[in-house]
C-alpha cells in the first residue's frame, strides 16, 4: 500500500508538461506573430488611409494650383490629383529644413530652403497615361527620409500591383518562417 | 590553382594583389585618392553654394560616400577603414610618417584603459550621430557637415596623439560601432593561415611589427586565432609583416562570424540591436507616430527658429530613442521566452539575450541598405549636375547647378520591388543566424528548436515593421 501511494504522488511530476510540447510552442510562436502582424500592418493602413485624400487644387486664372508644406518627413496635402493637359502650378515649402520635391515623370526636381517658398507651372502631358505617380524628397534629410514620399494621381487609373505587394511579402515571409519551422521540426524529431 | 579556387583559399595566390599587399605603402595608395575628394568636398562645403541640393560637397558625402559606404559593409565589411582619411590622419600624425616606418612619433603611445575597451561608448555614439542627423540635419546643412568632419578630423588626432595605434578607430568613430557589426556579416576575411606557424613564431611581427612595419593598427593579433572581423580594417599590415608569409585573405561564406565566433558579447549583442532597431522599429514609429507625437508636444512647448525647433526635435528624439528602446525590450522579452521554451534553467535570460542579439545583424544592414538605394537611386542625376556646376569654379563651388536632374535610374515601383528584395534577403539571413545559434547554445536538436521559435518569432516582427513602414509611401 505505501508503495501504491507513492507511485501515486509520483505521477503528478512525470507528466510531462504543455510548455514542452512543440506544437503548442509552435501554436504560441504563430499567435505572436500574426498578432503583431495585424496590428502593424492595421496601424500602416489606417495612416496610409488617412493621408491618401486626393486634393485637386485650387484653379487660379486656369491654373490648377498646389500649396505643399513639406516636413519631416511628409508633405502636405500629401495626395494631388490632376488630368492630363492641366496646367498646374506646385507653390512647395520646407517647414523645417532642407528639403526636395521631385515628381520623375514631369522632370520637376525642386530645392526647398526652410520658409521659401518655390513654384514651378508646368502642363501636364496630355498623353500621359493614367496611373499613381510618385513625388518626393530628393535631398537627403535624415533618418525618415526613404519614406518622405506623395503620390500623384493622374486620371482614373485601374488596379495597381504596388498595393498587393506588402501582403505578397508578408505572404512570402510567414513562409520562410514556416519553412524553418518544419525543417527545426523535423530535424528535431 | 583555378581563379576561383584562390578567391576563397587565398586572393594572395594572384600575383598583382599579392605584389599590391607587399607594398608598405598599400594603404597609403587606396587613402591618398580619399583624401583628396574629401578636401576638396570640405573645401566646397565651407566655401560653396549653402544648399544640401546644390553643394557638391554635400551631395557627394551623402550620396556617393553614404552609399558606398553600406553597400561596401555587405562585401568588405570594414572596407571602407582602409581608405578613410579621417583613421590615416591621426595615424599620420601620432607616427610622424606617411607609410615608412619613422623612428619618431609624437604621440604619447598610452595604453587604452582595458574598462572601455568594449562598444559602449561607440553605440551612444552611433545613436547620437543618427539622431542629430535626423534632428538637426547634418546631412542636410553645409555648416553642420562641416563641423561634423572638423570633429572626426580633430578626435582623430587628438586620441592619436594621447592613446596608442588607433584607438579613435576602434572605440570613438560614430561608425565603429555600425562598421565593426556588419563587417561580421561580410563574405570575406583575413585570417592567419597555419596556427602551428603562428604558435613556433618569436617576433610575433603581425601585432608587434618589424624593422619595416608597424604591426597591426587595430590590437587584432592573428596569432591568436582571429574569430570575427569586428576589428579588422583589412589594412595588410599583418600580411606586410609576417615573416612567413602566413596571412590569408579571402572570400568566404555571409555571416559566419555571426554563429561561429568564440564567445557572444552584450555590448555586441546590443549594438547588432539598435542597428536593426534604428531602421525597423524606429521608423515604422516615425511614420505612425511623429504627426501625432508633434501636435501633442506643441500644445506644451514652443517652437523655436527652424533647424533648433524644440517641439520637432524633441518630437524626433521621443520616436527614436524609444524606438531602440522598445527594440532592446522586445529582444529581451523574446529572449526570456526562449528560455521559457526552452526549459532550461541554470542559463540566465540575459545569456539568450547576449547569444540571439547578433540574428538582427541581417535583417538591420539590409534595411540599411534598402534604405540608402532608395535614396542613391533618385537622386542620383544630381551628382552631374552639381560637378559640371564646381568644374565651372573650381574648387569653391559658389556656381549653382542650373538643374537638379531628375534622372532617377529605376522608377519608384521598381525601387520599392528591390527594398522589399532586400529587405526579405536580410529577413531570410536573419531567421538562418537565428537558427544556427539556438543550434550553436544547444546540442541537444529538440532544446535547441524550442529555443528558436520565439526567436525566430521576434525576427518576424522585427521584419514586419520592416516591411511594413517601407510600405506606408502611397
Amino acid at each position: 500500500m505505501p508503495e501504491e501511494k507513492k507511485n501515486l504522488q509520483e505521477a503528478p511530476a512525470n507528466r510531462i508538461s504543455i510548455y514542452s510540447k512543440i506544437p503548442f510552442l509552435i501554436a504560441i510562436a504563430v499567435v505572436i506573430c500574426a498578432v503583431f502582424t495585424t496590428g502593424i500592418a492595421y496601424s500602416i493602413l489606417s495612416v496610409v488611409g488617412s493621408r491618401a485624400q486626393y486634393v485637386e487644387g485650387e484653379l487660379v486664372d486656369g491654373v490648377r494650383e498646389f500649396n505643399i508644406s513639406s516636413l519631416q518627413w511628409d508633405y502636405d496635402p500629401a495626395a494631388l490629383k490632376v488630368e492630363p493637359g492641366d496646367t498646374v502650378r506646385f507653390i512647395v515649402t520646407s517647414d523645417d529644413i532642407m528639403h526636395g520635391f521631385a515628381i520623375n515623370e514631369l522632370g520637376i526636381n525642386l530645392a526647398l530652403k526652410p520658409d521659401v517658398g518655390v513654384s514651378q507651372e508646368m502642363v501636364i502631358p496630355e498623353d500621359m497615361p493614367s496611373g499613381v505617380y510618385t513625388m518626393y524628397c530628393s535631398i537627403f534629410c535624415g533618418i525618415g527620409h526613404p519614406y518622405m514620399k506623395g503620390a500623384m494621381l493622374v486620371g482614373e487609373p485601374g488596379f495597381e500591383v504596388s498595393k498587393i505587394l506588402p501582403y505578397i511579402a508578408t505572404a512570402i515571409m510567414a513562409g520562410m518562417f514556416t519553412a524553418f519551422i518544419i525543417i527545426g521540426r523535423r530535424k528535431a524529431k | 590553382m583555378k581563379w576561383h579556387k584562390k578567391l576563397t583559399t587565398d586572393l594572395r595566390e594572384f600575383g598583382i594583389i599579392k605584389r599590391l599587399t607587399d607594398l608598405n605603402s598599400f594603404q597609403f595608395i587606396l587613402i591618398l585618392p580619399t583624401m583628396l575628394i574629401f578636401i576638396l568636398a570640405t573645401v566646397t562645403i565651407v566655401f560653396g553654394v549653402q544648399h544640401a541640393g546644390f553643394n557638391w560637397g554635400m551631395v557627394f558625402t551623402w550620396v556617393v560616400w553614404w552609399g558606398m559606404l553600406i553597400a561596401l559593409f555587405v562585401i568588405f565589411g570594414r572596407g571602407w577603414c582602409i581608405m578613410c582619411p579621417f583613421g590615416a590622419l591621426g595615424e599620420w600624425v601620432q607616427r610622424l610618417s606617411l607609410w615608412w616606418k619613422s623612428k619618431w612619433g609624437i604621440g604619447l603611445n598610452l595604453k587604452y584603459p582595458k574598462r572601455l575597451k568594449n562598444l559602449w561608448m561607440a553605440i551612444v555614439f552611433f545613436v547620437i550621430f543618427i539622431f542629430l542627423d535626423s534632428g538637426y540635419g547634418i546631412s542636410n546643412s553645409p555648416p553642420l557637415t562641416a563641423g561634423l568632419l572638423v570633429v572626426l578630423t580633430v578626435g582623430a588626432i587628438w586620441v592619436g596623439l594621447i592613446f596608442e595605434k588607433r584607438t579613435f578607430c576602434l572605440y570613438h568613430c560614430p561608425l565603429t560601432a555600425f562598421i565593426g557589426i556588419a563587417s561580421m556579416m561580410a563574405p570575406f576575411e583575413v585570417r592567419r593561415k597555419d596556427a602551428d606557424v603562428c604558435r613556433q613564431c618569436k617576433t610575433k611581427a603581425c601585432f608587434n611589427g618589424s624593422e619595416n612595419t608597424y604591426g597591426c593598427p587595430m590590437n587584432v593579433f592573428q596569432g591568436s586565432g582571429v574569430d570575427k572581423n569586428r576589428d579588422c580594417i583589412l589594412c595588410t599590415e599583418c600580411v606586410t609583416s609576417c615573416p612567413y608569409n602566413n596571412i590569408k585573405m579571402r572570400f568566404r561564406p555571409f555571416g559566419y562570424d555571426l554563429w561561429n565566433r568564440k564567445k557572444g558579447k552584450l555590448d555586441e549583442s546590443v549594438g547588432s540591436i539598435v542597428i536593426a532597431g534604428a531602421v525597423t522599429i524606429v521608423s515604422l514609429f516615425l511614420v505612425l507616430f511623429l504627426t501625432p507625437v508633434r501636435s501633442a508636444v506643441s500644445s506644451i512647448l514652443f517652437s523655436g527658429t527652424n533647424p533648433g525647433d524644440w517641439v520637432r526635435i524633441i518630437s524626433i528624439g521621443f520616436l527614436f530613442l524609444g524606438g531602440i528602446a522598445v527594440t532592446l525590450l522586445l529582444m529581451y522579452g523574446f529572449s526570456y521566452l526562449s528560455k521559457r521554451f526552452s526549459g532550461v534553467k541554470d542559463i540566465k535570460a540575459k545569456a539568450f539575450f547576449v547569444n540571439f542579439g547578433y540574428a538582427l545583424v541581417p535583417l538591420g544592414i539590409m534595411k540599411f541598405l534598402a534604405d540608402i538605394l532608395d535614396h542613391v537611386l533618385r537622386t542620383w542625376g544630381a551628382v552631374f549636375d552639381v560637378t559640371r556646376a564646381l568644374a565651372k569654379d573650381f574648387p569653391l563651388d559658389r556656381v549653382y547647378a542650373s538643374e537638379l536632374t531628375v534622372r532617377q535610374l529605376v522608377n519608384p515601383a521598381w525601387t520599392y520591388v528591390m527594398q522589399l528584395l532586400l529587405t526579405g534577403i536580410g529577413f531570410g539571413f536573419s531567421l538562418y543566424v537565428a537558427y544556427k545559434l539556438s543550434q550553436r547554445m544547444f546540442a541537444d536538436r529538440n532544446i535547441a528548436f524550442k529555443a528558436f521559435l520565439p526567436i525566430g518569432a521576434s525576427v518576424f516582427v522585427v521584419g514586419m515593421a520592416a516591411l511594413w513602414a517601407l510600405s506606408a509611401a502611397l
